[in-house]
């Protein structure tokens, strides 16, 4: 049990990481293809435009669509398919926690190769300040908003359903994933309506944008993401959980430099146990980087699998655990 | 050329306006369009779960959608549902224009025919209105559904028109402006050739073309929805109609007239809409991604270059 143990701790997380969400990307962008379907209510973005090859739907799309019902049907019947639909999204969400962004998203993937070809380009990452940071983190959330309120409005008569689904529109997923399965049908702007063109322009300057920022900054996307600020809220009964000893932390910041979403706490705060904050992807790339046995472990239903050990640290950075 | 009021026969699922004709009434989306037709009575889509969607279909007269007035009648329908059962329909007597109503439980296409048959001047006029409606499970896919979409046929049918499908089409593919669309005359399940098959689109311009050896014919969409680009709507529906007719040489007796020729007709209705193209544009879509990328791009850049110290030399004054 202990050389198990040992094994895990030991883990080249970034070749695991790396296999891992190859993996998943292949599943969520090509599984269809194999008539596999895990529903439409899974925590991140299989996009559902992807017509043939998706293995499943991001939730936002079907939520934003059920939320766009007139609203005597939403507070009767309709209201039974949205609890339903949140319902399966809270279980499969529970089981990863954010984990199904630092592993099994297909665009935080996508962003993760981005990052490895700017590395392997040499060119240097961006970051932000800690001031950018703290007025930033908030953006997310207003999505999230925006996100539920727009298609209410819409069920109340105050827009009209050109504007459903608004996330969706202007989410980069929907133009770069279908291109994996030869889809370039979403790089248009619609002209039936003019919310349609202000979403789908939107959209595709969001696209731009999303290509020069994940190439130049690791996760770029996944600071906005509205799905993130959903999760968090959701995160407190999660099985999946990122826990640090204070009293063994030393403050030397490697857990800093290794966070992909530039996350101070990690480092900084050495007083909360459950030190997953809203902005975090679960990538445990701070437990690998870790030096302290046992600051920084994961636990699933409370019980501990991986856990920052001197030994694994040193051969991750033997391995070049920050290339 | 504009198609004319002819009095052909022709089932739709769009109610005839009370003055018998002008633009059809009743009209409701969110039907998988392809050749079908949209609409569903309250129990349709977008009513509670649970509930057994409901089509009804009206019999129309004359090949022009726009002016195709309703008829009497009182021939029951003959129904193939999504699971290729027969059943009959009886028409609804509330002394209204003909329509009948059917539950369509199941995703699927379903096949409805109206058969007439009368002799008129020693010539037995054979007319077989039909209509395929599909019914798909909103954006899903439905298991099977490339073998549901396959064209059926029914041998107690004397004459119809099969519509041939798209490449990949299913239960929510749509016609659109600019497809070519390809029909099969069929006669006791056999290809009728040199049928004078005519399309009338739902502004009332027709076509007509003779069918080759194999029975079919084909038809390209035309785009004839111009609207105020405020007004415009890419859920537009329009009808069109297509149908054949050819005389067979056939002698024999009709419930005790004689007749010394046969001339079938039948029809089939379909629903299409504006193209893709009429409202989406890749070249904008495009312009603005590649302008979003080199901003972005040069602004980091910039920023990046201004971050940059130049080397300055310190010198001690010894």
């Amino acid at each position: 049990m202990s050389k198990l143990r040992d094994a895990v701790n030991n883990v080249d997380l970034k070749r695991f990481r790396f296999w891992f969400q190859l993996a998943a990307f292949v599943l969520f962008v090509y599984g269809g293809y194999l008539a596999i379907n895990l529903g439409n209510s899974l925590p991140m973005f299989s996009c559902g435009y992807i017509r043939d090859g998706r293995a499943g739907v991001c939730y936002l799309l079907p939520l934003q669509h059920q939320l766009a019902r007139p609203w005597p049907q939403l507070f009767s019947y309709a209201g039974v398919a949205v609890l339903t639909g949140f319902a399966i999204f809270a279980l499969w969400f529970i089981v990863l926690n954010k984990g199904w962004c630092g592993f099994v998203c297909p665009l935080g993937t996508l962003q993760d190769w981005l990052t490895s070809l700017r590395q392997k380009l040499g060119i240097r990452q961006s970051g932000y300040t800690h001031e950018q940071f703290r007025r930033l983190t908030w953006i997310k959330y207003v999505l999230l908003a925006l996100l539920l309120l727009i298609p209410l409005g819409i069920g109340g008569g105050l827009w009209s359903h050109e504007v459903g689904a608004p996330f969706c529109q202007i989410c980069p997923g929907r133009m770069v994933l279908p291109l994996f399965v030869g889809d370039f049908s979403q790089w248009t702007i619609d002209f039936s309506s003019p919310g349609k063109i202000v979403l789908t322009a939107l959209g595709m300057g969001i696209t731009g944008l999303f290509i020069v920022g994940a190439f130049v900054k690791k996760r770029f996307f996944c600071f906005f993401c509205p799905m993130s600020a959903l999760h968090y809220l959701l995160s407190k009964p999660a099985l999946l959980r990122l826990r640090k000893d204070g009293s063994k932390c030393t403050r030397c910041g490697d857990c800093y430099t290794a966070c992909d979403m530039e996350i101070r706490e990690i480092a900084d705060d050495v007083t909360r146990k459950e030190i997953m904050t809203d902005d975090c992807t679960l990538c445990l790339k701070c437990v690998a980087a870790c030096p302290e046995k046992g600051a920084l472990k994961v636990d699933f239903a409370n019980i501990t699998f991986f856990e920052s050990t001197e030994e694994g640290f040193i051969k991750r950075m033997n391995k070049g655990i920050r290339k | 050329m504009r198609g004319g009021g002819d009095g052909v026969l022709w089932l739709s699922d769009q109610a005839p306006r009370r003055d018998g004709g002008g633009r059809p009434g009743g009209a409701r989306g969110g039907m998988a369009g392809m050749g079908g037709m949209a609409g569903m009575d309250d129990s349709g889509m977008g009513g509670a779960p649970g509930r057994i969607p409901n089509k009804r279909l009206w019999l129309r007269s004359g090949s022009n959608p726009l002016t195709a007035g309703s008829v009497p009648a009182s021939e029951p329908v003959l129904l193939l549902d999504a699971q290729q059962q027969a059943s009959s329909i009886d028409v609804e007597a509330h002394g209204g224009p003909y329509n009948v109503t059917f539950p369509m439980p199941e995703p699927g296409v379903y096949n409805a025919y109206f058969v007439r048959r009368a002799v008129d001047q020693e010539t037995l006029a054979v007319t077989v209105a039909k209509a395929e409606v599909m019914r798909s499970a909103g954006h899903s896919k439905v298991e099977g559904e490339a073998q549901l979409m396959v064209p059926r046929t029914d041998s107690r049918v004397p004459v119809e028109i099969v519509r041939e499908r798209k490449d990949g089409e299913g239960l929510f593919t749509r016609i659109n402006y600019g497809d070519t669309i390809r029909f099969q005359v069929l006669r006791d399940g056999k290809p009728v050739q040199n049928a004078r098959v005519s399309f009338t689109s739902g502004q009332g311009w027709s076509n007509s073309v003779q069918s080759d050896e194999d029975g079919r014919a084909g038809f390209v969409v035309i785009r004839d929805y111009f609207p105020e680009w405020r007004e415009f709507d890419r859920r537009h529906r329009e009808t069109f109609v297509v149908s054949a007719s050819f005389p067979v040489d056939q002698a024999g007796e009709w419930q005790g007239s004689p007749y010394h020729s046969v001339r079938y007709t039948t029809t089939l209705a379909g629903a299409y809409y504006p193209a893709i193209e009429d409202y989406e544009s890749y070249a904008w879509g495009l312009g603005i991604a590649v302008v979003a990328l080199l901003f972005s791009g040069t602004a980091v850049y910039l920023y990046r270059r201004r971050r940059v110290r130049p080397y300055r030399e310190v010198s001690f004054d010894e």
